[in-house]
């Protein structure tokens, strides 16, 4: 995984409440043997009707051209686990989406791809939305993750939480599973005693 | 520390605590299925990587697999290659695979509970967020992304943070026509689809009792979309009684110490939750939902809702919603032709949604201009209704009778809702272009979906009975 610590980048508001992640991804391309390439697909059929672009569609317009963060409505990217819509949200090139809230799937996906959600207050996310359109993506915006910090150009800055574990494995861009085999003792020690305990639970091998 | 079913079950499963409140949880049972496990196993595999406990792993074939008699015909561009991979996957690992020609093959939330993978007490992790199904089971179980499942492959354990716990219970008793459909479109109309973030939803009552096991899986199905990623349940006596005998469940003496286990840890939990619902369903009519979001439902009688009256968020996304659907406040469901009617998906596709469904059906037609289908759960549903004769009361009446998957629910198999139609189903999404490019959704339980077949458009079937 690629190390997160920070970026300013150009941004784009996409306000609406409540979007899910069969929006973000459709059907045709969620059967794909590679997660990668799938930023074509990111919201496609808003971005394109009957082959046509759609203008007013923010990843449209005109200064809206490689973005690094996506600023979004509350419950941001809910429905589905498919973990497409991380993977096409980096691969149309975003580092960091800044939201009010997430779809609980979204969050957990974005964590171990090296994606970073921001929750931010409603009227911040909203604020840095309207900066942004109206400076039409002239004000850039500053992400620091060490610092937990989101800052306008011309200001003003506004700090966020993260729990220390995503924190800690974004920063150093670690390998989870590699962290987890660590326990490998424990998960051991654990199977072993419990096995006498409940032994349905460890099916054997020639089932 | 609180004593609750959750938390019992919780504490049961932690193999370490790991900094910042993570725990890592021991995964009992695993599950991956066809559209992305192919995915899960060929990144495990480029990290060097094997499968650390390939007895306690399963696959399902059912996103992508053909619906169609002898599962013949095109599906989608792509699909039969990823279930090709998936099927390889699973044999190079020793993962037992439901796969095409299984005559046990269904969909893997259904295939889970009924082969018995899913039990009391067990912690249940796939790849997919209709995990929390088999919670009606007493089951710790949740839905994950292709990132997780790869980390529970190698490790047999998964990282996780408590939630929080929202007892949700239902009283009184149930009227005529209200089911486990009902219920649950109930309660996420009245906590919306983030209501239940950060909470797992614990469901009890006498309201909630009085269902069958399968229809509490229809309430933990849908936990989801109220916002949730678990759904728990405190197994009964009629839990055990579901389990006993399934192909994986314990036999002989495993099942008596099995059984004193799930009872000694069912007896006696707290019965409080970091939050309270209630509902009354003795007031509850059959729900259907108007728009494009779970949350937007109605009693099947009642009319379009205006969204004059609602806030800002809400109110630009019911105004989004009634053009989706091509209505004005004010509406009644009942004035709109419907030309499709879905009855399948994990959340009502089993024997006992096919038996209520073909008691509005039987010795009737399915209206003019109207494709009905039934897509039954499993394999084993499927041979189950052929028996009973529910297959051909289906067939007589005009429905499509198929073989078991996701089918339109998903709409990534070749079935689909043609543009801008109309469709009633029994699945958990009626999210825009779920079902089909511009297809018009409505949720709703399998007798109103087969009395809608019936009737051409969304009607009260017990209309007239009700006081
Ligand atoms: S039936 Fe629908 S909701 Fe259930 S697993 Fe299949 S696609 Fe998902």
């Amino acid at each position: 995984m690629t190390p997160f610590t920070e970026i300013r980048g150009k941004a784009v508001p996409l306000m609406m409440a409540d979007i899910d992640t069969d929006q973000m991804i459709t059907r045709e391309f969620l059967i794909t043997k590679s997660r990668k390439g799938l930023g074509r697909g990111l919201f496609h059929h808003w971005r394109f009707v009957d082959g046509k672009r759609v203008e007013n569609f923010p990843f449209n317009w005109d200064w809206a051209t490689d973005p690094q963060i996506l600023i979004a409505g509350p419950n941001f990217a809910c429905g589905s686990s498919r973990e497409h819509a991380v993977w096409s949200v980096m691969d149309y090139g975003f580092k960091a989406v800044i939201a009010p809230s997430f779809g609980v799937h979204f969050r957990r996906n974005a964590y171990k791809n090296g994606l970073l959600p921001v929750i931010l207050e409603a009227n911040e996310v909203e604020h840095l939305a309207e900066a942004v359109t109206q400076s039409r993506g002239k004000q850039l915006i500053h992400v620091s993750l060490p610092q937990q910090t989101v800052t306008l150009d011309d200001g003003p800055s506004y700090r966020f939480e993260i729990e220390e574990e995503p924190k800690a494995a974004l920063l150093e861009g670690l390998d989870e599973i590699g962290l987890t085999l660590r326990h490998t003792t424990a998960i051991d020690a654990f199977q072993k005693n419990d096995a006498p305990l409940r032994p349905w639970v460890y099916l054997r091998n020639d089932r | 520390m609180a004593d609750r079913y959750l938390d019992r079950l919780w504490d049961m499963h932690v193999v370490a605590s790991l900094p910042g409140g993570v725990d890592l949880i021991h995964v009992d049972r695993h599950l991956l299925h066809d559209l992305t496990g192919a995915l899960a196993f060929s990144s495990l595999k480029a990290g060097g990587r094997s499968v650390r406990h390939p007895e306690l792993t399963w696959g399902v074939v059912d996103h992508l697999i053909s619906s169609k008699k002898d599962r013949v015909g095109p599906t989608i561009e792509g699909g039969p290659g990823l279930i090709e991979a998936f099927e390889q996957h699973t044999a190079e690992s020793g993962v037992r695979l439901f796969g095409p020609a299984d005559r046990d093959q269904g969909i893997v939330h259904i295939v889970s509970a009924e082969q018995g993978i899913a039990l009391p007490g067990l912690s249940v992790l796939c790849i997919d967020s209709h995990a929390c199904t088999v919670g009606a089971l007493g089951a710790l179980a949740w839905g994950i992304g292709v990132s997780e499942a790869e980390h529970i492959l190698a490790t047999q354990t998964i990282r996780a943070t408590r939630p929080k716990l929202m007892r949700v219970e239902f009283n009184g008793k149930l009227p005529q026509g209200v089911g486990g459909k009902d219920l649950i479109l109930a309660l996420i109309a009245r906590i919306g689809t983030s209501g239940g973030r950060g909470y797992a939803l614990e469901y009890d009552g006498d309201g909630f009792r009085a269902l069958s096991v399968e229809d509490r899986m229809t309430l933990c199905n849908m936990a989801i979309e109220a916002g949730s990623e678990i759904a728990i349940v405190r197994p009964d006596e009629e839990t055990f009684e579901y389990c006993k005998g399934r192909a994986y469940a314990p036999k002989g003496e495993d099942w008596d110490k099995a059984l004193a286990t799930w009872r000694a840890l069912a007896d006696g939990c707290e019965k409080t939750g970091d939050e309270i619902v209630t509902i009354d369903v003795s007031r509850l009519t059959p729900q259907v939902t108007w728009g494009t979001s779970p949350q937007q439902v109605i009693g099947i009688d009642d009319p379009v809702p205006d969204p004059a009256g609602a806030d800002d968020r809400l109110r630009s996304q019911m105004e989004r919603a009634l053009s989706y659907m091509g209505l004005k406040p004010g509406d009644r469901l009942s004035d709109f032709p419907i030309q499709h009617v879905f009855i399948g998906s994990c959340t009502n596709a089993r024997i006992g949604d096919l038996r209520r469904a073909a008691l509005h059906v039987k010795g009737r037609k399915v209206a003019e201009g109207v494709r009905a289908m039934v897509v039954p759960g499993s394999g084993r549903i499927r041979r189950q209704a052929e028996e009973e004769g529910l297959a051909q009361i289906f067939i007589n009446a005009g429905f499509e009778w198929r073989e078991p998957g996701c089918s339109m629910c998903a709409a990534v198999n070749g079935d689909m809702v043609g543009v801008g139609e109309r469709c009633v189903a029994t699945s958990n999404r009626n999210f825009e272009g779920r079902q089909g490019e511009r297809a018009r959704t409505h949720l709703a339980s399998p007798e109103i979906a087969a009395a809608a077949a019936v009737a051409g458009r969304i009607v009260d079937p017990w209309r007239e009975t009700r006081q």
